[in-house]
């Protein structure tokens, strides 16, 4: 489990979080949703362990500052929201990079997890394409294969894992979003846990277990799709008057944007 | 060769052949660049030999080793003069140009690393123009200011003063050019343009001070050139570069890891800081050595890597050792051409690394606009 308990984090003079706490079961798929400067983003920073936050961050109970980054990265990746890069890497040299954390496992397993790896994010063939040749989406889809390297084991010496994922489909096409939701549900549904920062709220409702609204530096509702998608808390989070719908077969509930009230 | 050995050596080229070429298609170079890296072993032993046997003089290497070795007889006995022409003349010369050469193009790797960037080079961002401040600091004011320091650390006191001016420069463009985990190319090196521009004014003020004898000292080191090669100055750089060399392997997997973001990195298990705190130590050492003993030569450090790039990858664990052998024999190979091109003149080899990397860095720029975020 991941837990957080009042991060508070100040960027220059401006502080960014206020005392958010919140809890990341392993085998459950958490959604971070909310407004653009919510705080959404610096707070899955703040989980990584990549800026400086005043509260505590626990991985399955140990404090995170107490870790090196090597015992980190063997419980938890991350997948940054774009990666640029200067330098000729191929899609396999990218994906293997994951691999080496920890000493690295031996040459013919190592293949056969970044050929896996590739297969599960759709890249099938691309391993000997340039990175900087791809597209966005594909470039996204490229870090996503890395991260599962690194993180290739949801369970690992009876410790959960984690996938830390900052917009993971923001620039994928609605198959691809697809793809990567199900991959990241199917890494909780093997023992992991996952933390994503969505922009998507009907792809959030679909495959969180867990949704977390923000606003302004502060969780504003957190709790199942059903219980998080309302009109109410729709409208004070997002300051925007829509109607939430419900599936015809089922209970996943959803919103469109033509229900917005002008 | 009988018909059958052949058919079996051409299979076994072409099997491995065929197999370069899958491992090219899946995007696979560590077979390829442990090939090259042998390869450019061999090449370097040849052009390090290469460069003993050739010279204005004539002069036979194979008397010379039999003589040291204590193996010819009374009729060929060793002449002093050959002696000296290979032993403290040429010799010296080849491995000094190996081991510059070694350091200039690994700096270049670790600089291009550490500043997530293609054209970051000791040369082109002032990190050399720190480390000359730091050695005609001591060429001119060393006996009068310094004379102490002399005293306590005697012929290494040249290559520390260029390692610390090396040191000062790379410090304070990494602290300009990156904020907050980024490095901005365009402030790297415009800022780079600027401290070198600084350094060679206060270099300027310098040498205006110097007297004659200085001034003799500051022109022939100056000029880049490997010419006065001689094992004291082996002695006094030689340690410091092998142990950059020696140490930057290491710092392989971060650098890989380094280019995908800081962030990124430190997610993926490096300890971020330490990397780069060791890298620009050993950059600025490795230059400043260099540039203590053979004055500024540049482009080394920017084509070596970036060649190798398009062949072997840029995965640091090839990539080093790579460039090490190729800027070692590039070096003493154009060493070679500037002491045979003019005879019995030489002339300085930075004017033929400029020549030869000048017009390839604009290639480079023109070839890559879009890749390297300019």
């Amino acid at each position: 489990m991941i837990s957080a308990s009042n991060l508070i984090v100040q960027l220059s003079d401006k502080r960014v979080l206020h005392g958010v706490s919140l809890e990341a079961r392993a085998g459950e798929l958490t959604a971070i949703a909310g407004p653009n400067g919510s705080g959404k983003t610096t707070t899955l920073k703040a989980i990584a362990g990549e800026t400086a936050y005043d509260g505590t961050v626990r991985i399955n109970g140990h404090d995170i500052t107490t870790l090196k980054p090597w015992e980190l990265a063997l419980k938890r990746a991350v997948l940054p929201q774009a990666t640029v890069i200067s330098f000729p890497f191929t899609v396999r040299e990218i994906v293997r990079m994951g691999l080496s954390i920890g000493g690295g496992v031996g040459t013919a397993l190592t293949d056969r997890i970044a050929q896996q790896a590739l297969d599960a994010v759709d890249l099938t063939g691309f391993s000997g394409r340039f990175y900087q040749e791809l597209s966005g989406g594909e470039q996204q889809r490229v870090q996503m294969a890395r991260v599962l390297c690194q993180i290739w084991e949801p369970i690992r010496n009876g410790e959960p894992s984690f996938l830390l994922l900052d917009e993971p489909v923001s620039s994928l096409d609605i198959r691809h979003q697809l793809t990567i939701m199900r991959l990241a549900r199917d890494f909780c549904a093997r023992g992991g846990g996952v933390i994503a920062v969505m922009h998507d709220l009907n792809l959030s409702a679909m495959f969180a277990d867990k949704m977390i609204l923000m606003k302004a530096g502060r969780i504003r509702a957190a709790g199942s799709p059903q219980e998080v998608m309302t009109d109410s808390i729709m409208e004070t989070v997002f300051g925007c008057t829509m109607r939430v719908n419900v599936t015809p077969l089922g209970t996943t509930p959803f919103i469109l944007p033509h229900t917005a009230a002008h | 060769m009988s018909r059958s050995e052949t058919m079996v050596a051409d299979g076994r080229t072409e099997g491995l052949l065929a197999r370069l070429r899958s491992d090219w298609l899946s995007g696979d170079r560590s077979r390829i660049a442990r090939l090259l890296i042998a390869a450019l072993g061999v090449i370097t032993a040849t052009m390090f030999c290469a460069s003993i046997m050739t010279g204005a003089a004539d002069a036979s290497v194979s008397d010379v080793l039999l003589g040291v070795l204590g193996l010819n007889n009374v009729e060929q006995a060793l002449s002093l003069r050959d002696r000296i022409i290979i032993l403290d003349i040429r010799l010296p010369r080849a491995v000094l140009g190996l081991l510059v050469g070694a350091s200039l193009a690994v700096s270049g790797v670790v600089m291009q690393g550490l500043f997530r960037n293609p054209l970051a080079d000791p040369g082109l961002v002032g990190v050399s123009s720190g480390a000359s401040l730091g050695a005609v600091l001591m060429i001119v004011l060393g006996t009068s200011v310094f004379g102490p320091l002399f005293a306590v650390f005697g012929f290494y006191t040249l290559p520390i003063a260029a390692f610390l001016g090396g040191l000062g420069t790379t410090l304070l463009l990494y602290r300009i050019a990156t904020r907050s985990g980024q490095t901005s190319v365009a402030t790297m090196l415009l800022a780079g343009i600027a401290l070198g521009a600084l350094a060679g004014a206060v270099t300027g003020v310098l040498i205006f001070m110097a007297d004659d004898k200085q001034l003799r000292d500051l022109t022939f080191w100056g000029l880049g050139s490997l010419a006065g090669a001689n094992w004291t100055k082996i002695m006094a750089a030689g340690p410091i570069i092998v142990l950059s060399l020696a140490v930057v392997p290491f710092l392989a997997r971060g650098l890989n890891a380094l280019t995908l973001g800081e962030a990124a990195a430190f997610h993926m298990g490096v300890p971020v800081q330490r990397l780069k705190n060791i890298a620009i130590v050993s950059v600025a050492a490795a230059t400043g050595a260099s540039v203590a003993v053979s004055g500024g030569i540049g482009f080394v450090g920017i084509v070596v890597p970036h060649v190798l790039r398009l062949i072997i990858g840029p995965d640091h664990r090839y990539l080093l050792p790579a460039s090490a052998l190729l800027g070692g024999t590039l070096l003493i190979f154009a060493d070679m051409i500037a002491r045979t091109i003019v005879p019995p003149a030489e002339l300085p080899i930075g004017i033929i690394t400029a020549f030869a990397g000048a017009p390839f860095f604009l290639w480079i720029l023109l070839r890559g606009r879009t890749h390297m975020g300019l």
